[in-house]
């Protein structure tokens, strides 16, 4: 769901329905809460306007707020949805629901938590609904009358986005983030839509007539009778000599050294990798053996990724499975700051590289004498050090090792 | 009218999320055959393409073919406009993360011994769990009083992502039952789930961390941490769990239990005493 290109319509009603900067807003006040409810609106209108674009975070900050210092059953309810550097934002304060749809859809409703309910909206959404509690997923909404920006009466309104349209992604206002980021050009091979089978969903229907959700085409297999599967062997005991898994690409040979309890080490290590025991006193006599893992990548999602094979990482990367040697590293990017295929990681010797693939973005590694960030030439392989901090658009990892002491 | 749906399944409600993305409650299709009222469903955070589910289906496939009665049962695997979901049969009774009514210190020790039972027939059928924590063992509502628990969630993202050995969706708390050689890259074995075991058997009765002191705040600092740290047994376990602990926490892999097998025979040997 990109906001630029929302079509908002509101449902009849007499709440508060507003178009801001970067947010919706739709609040439900009772009788003796209108008041409340302008005050909202103008706290919320600050809040986007300060924010300068993406103000789902600051908004919800204000929301907070208000909440906490607001006595019991002083607030209406209400429900907004921001724009955020990390998608869309569904902010949900007590008797109000949201149906949302898309590639997945869901209901959620305020009334689910104490305190209020905040979640970020995956970014093939196509159609968001903010009800009143029991409304339902299609309300009266009459497509005659789009809201552009401003406040108008209403109970509710109805989100939909048309055809997903690339836009400038706003920079991010953390310095330590690279420079600005170009958003990848989407094709129609890469569009969420390419995805289903079958005709796209219609679009909503006209207002006052009833008809179903409709339903995405699925396949599903039953694993009541799981049927004929493929015998494994047990897995050995831990006494046993492991076998090389399968899948493992094949293991490349390196040299190195030996802890005085035959650990096979990088030539560089001062203490082992498997045991800790130092090896300094140990004589460095090179030996040639199967490279371990040389470590792991951590992502700013918490993912981790081993390194015992080298990668190809970006939002769809392409691997020649007949070359069998590079592992796909799918980046998840809703703001597709993130080339389809960005940067390849590959492991020589003990060492880790990374090369960036010519992505739109680039590739960087951060700098710790210049606290900046180095972006890398396109197609030059550059060695990371464990503890690099290494970014593709606006995505990043930390390179970790058990093999040399940072720094090293 | 349903207000949402995942493929022909009508969804009741969030039971929250795990380390692959978030399950729900779920009314089952009529084409299941199920008597069940309600069934879970997970809907993995990770998108997939064709090749991907499929990869997944011979996974989950394999997994309902490993007979143990205490494995949760798989019903269903589905692939819609790149999401890929599973449904599994819905245990009233909550997990030993979360029960729906307090345990007895015997109920854990039975229900660790079943979620080991279920581990060994894993291992005997050729797969390591991966990813056993409080929070995948569930236990089964019984009117007279009696536990039962079955082990859930064997793990999909090095199916779906090969070399990949956390998932973004793990909390940091998560981290605690992972051993410290799987985030090394050593190979998830019979040993690494032993490990695992320990680590819930730890939590589930102590309340407490395996890692003493402040939890870090980050993923990064949280994995430096377990890797520079060695695991300390709390002094509120009785003797003999914390021998069992102990034993499963070794860190040389040979110095475990070489069995889950084994290690569900001892807990069922103290259980029996008390």
């Amino acid at each position: 769901m990109r906001f630029h290109d929302l079509t908002v319509v509101p449902v009849a009603g007499d709440g508060v329905v507003a178009h801001l900067a970067g947010a919706i807003l739709v609040v439900l006040p009772g009788p003796d809460q209108r008041d409340r409810a302008l005050d909202l609106v103008t706290s919320a209108r600050g809040a986007c306007d300060a924010a300068g674009g993406l103000p789902a975070a600051d908004l919800a900050h204000r929301f907070a707020e208000v909440i906490t210092t607001a006595g019991e059953g002083e607030l209406p309810p209400f429900g907004s949805l921001a724009d955020g550097p990390r998608g869309v934002v569904l902010f949900l304060y007590g008797a109000i629901e949201a149906h949302v749809s898309g590639a997945t859809d869901f209901r959620v409703s305020g009334d689910e938590a104490t305190t209020w309910v905040d979640r970020v909206v995956g970014p093939d959404v196509e159609r968001v609904v903010l009800v009143p509690l029991g409304t339902g997923p299609e309300p009266d909404a009459n497509p005659a009358f789009e809201l552009g920006e401003g406040v108008v009466p209403g109970s509710g309104v109805v989100l939909s986005v048309g055809a997903e349209v690339a836009v400038p992604a706003a920079p991010e206002r953390a310095p330590a983030e690279p420079p600005p980021l170009e958003v990848e050009e989407p094709d129609t091979a890469e569009t969420p839509a390419a995805a289903v089978e079958g005709p796209p969903p219609p679009p909503p229907p006209p207002p006052g007539e009833a008809s179903p959700t409709p339903v995405v085409p699925f396949e599903a297999v039953s694993l009541l009778d799981p049927g004929d599967v493929e015998e494994r062997e047990p897995l050995p005991l831990a006494v046993e000599e492991a076998p090389e898994p399968e899948d493992s690409p094949e293991v490349a040979q390196v040299e190195g050294i030996l802890c005085s309890r035959e650990h096979f080490n990088s030539p560089d290590a001062l203490y082992c990798s498997s045991c800790g025991i130092s090896m300094v006193h140990q004589t460095h006599n090179l030996v040639k053996g199967a490279r371990p893992p040389l470590g792991f990548l951590v992502f700013d999602d918490g993912s981790t990724f081993t390194l015992d094979a080298d990668y190809l990482m970006g939002r769809e990367p392409e691997v020649d499975e007949s070359a069998g040697e590079v592992r796909p590293l799918l980046l998840d990017d809703p703001d597709r700051t993130v080339s389809r295929g960005h940067a390849e990681l590959r492991l020589v010797g003990w060492d880790v590289t990374v090369a960036d693939r010519g992505s739109a973005n680039g590739t960087f590694v951060w700098d710790e004498s210049t606290s900046q960030w180095q972006r890398l030439v396109a197609g030059v392989p550059v060695p990371i050090k464990p503890g690099a901090r290494v970014a593709l658009g606006r995505r990043t990892f930390v390179y970790e090792t058990p093999h040399k002491p940072h720094g090293a | 009218m349903p207000a949402s749906r995942v493929a022909d399944y009508e969804l009741v409600r969030s039971l929250g999320e795990g380390s692959h993305g978030e399950a729900f409650l779920a009314i089952p299709p009529q084409r299941l055959g199920v008597d069940d009222e309600h069934v879970v469903v997970k809907v993995l955070a990770q998108t997939a393409a064709e090749d991907g589910f499929q990869r997944v289906v011979d996974q989950l496939r394999f997994v309902a073919s490993v007979a143990s009665p205490h494995l949760a049962r798989l019903l269903d695997a589905g692939y819609q406009s790149g999401v890929v979901y599973y449904a599994t049969e819905y245990y009233a009774g909550g997990s030993l993360a979360s029960p729906s009514r307090p345990l007895e210190r015997g109920d854990v020790l039975t229900c660790l011994a079943q979620a080991a039972h279920a581990a060994h027939a894993l291992h005997e059928a050729g797969a390591a769990h991966r990813g056993i924590k409080p929070a995948n063992v569930l236990i089964v509502g019984d009117e007279d009083g009696a536990v039962n628990a079955r082990l859930a969630d064997p793990a999909l993202a090095p199916v779906l992502s090969p070399g990949q050995t956390t998932t973004g969706g793990e909390r940091l708390g998560a981290l605690e039952f992972i051993e410290p050689g799987i985030l090394r890259g050593e190979p998830a074995g019979r040993a690494s789930d032993i490990w695992s075991l320990g680590g819930t058997l730890h939590r589930t009765l102590s309340g407490q961390s395996i890692y003493e002191g402040p939890a870090p705040e980050d993923i990064v600092s949280a994995i430096r941490s377990i890797l520079t740290t060695a695991p300390t047994v709390s002094g509120m376990l009785p003797p003999g769990e914390a021998a069992l602990v102990q034993q499963c926490l070794a860190e040389d892999r040979a110095d475990r239990f070489a069995t889950a097998l084994e290690f569900a025979e001892r807990l069922e040997e103290l259980a029996a005493v008390t």
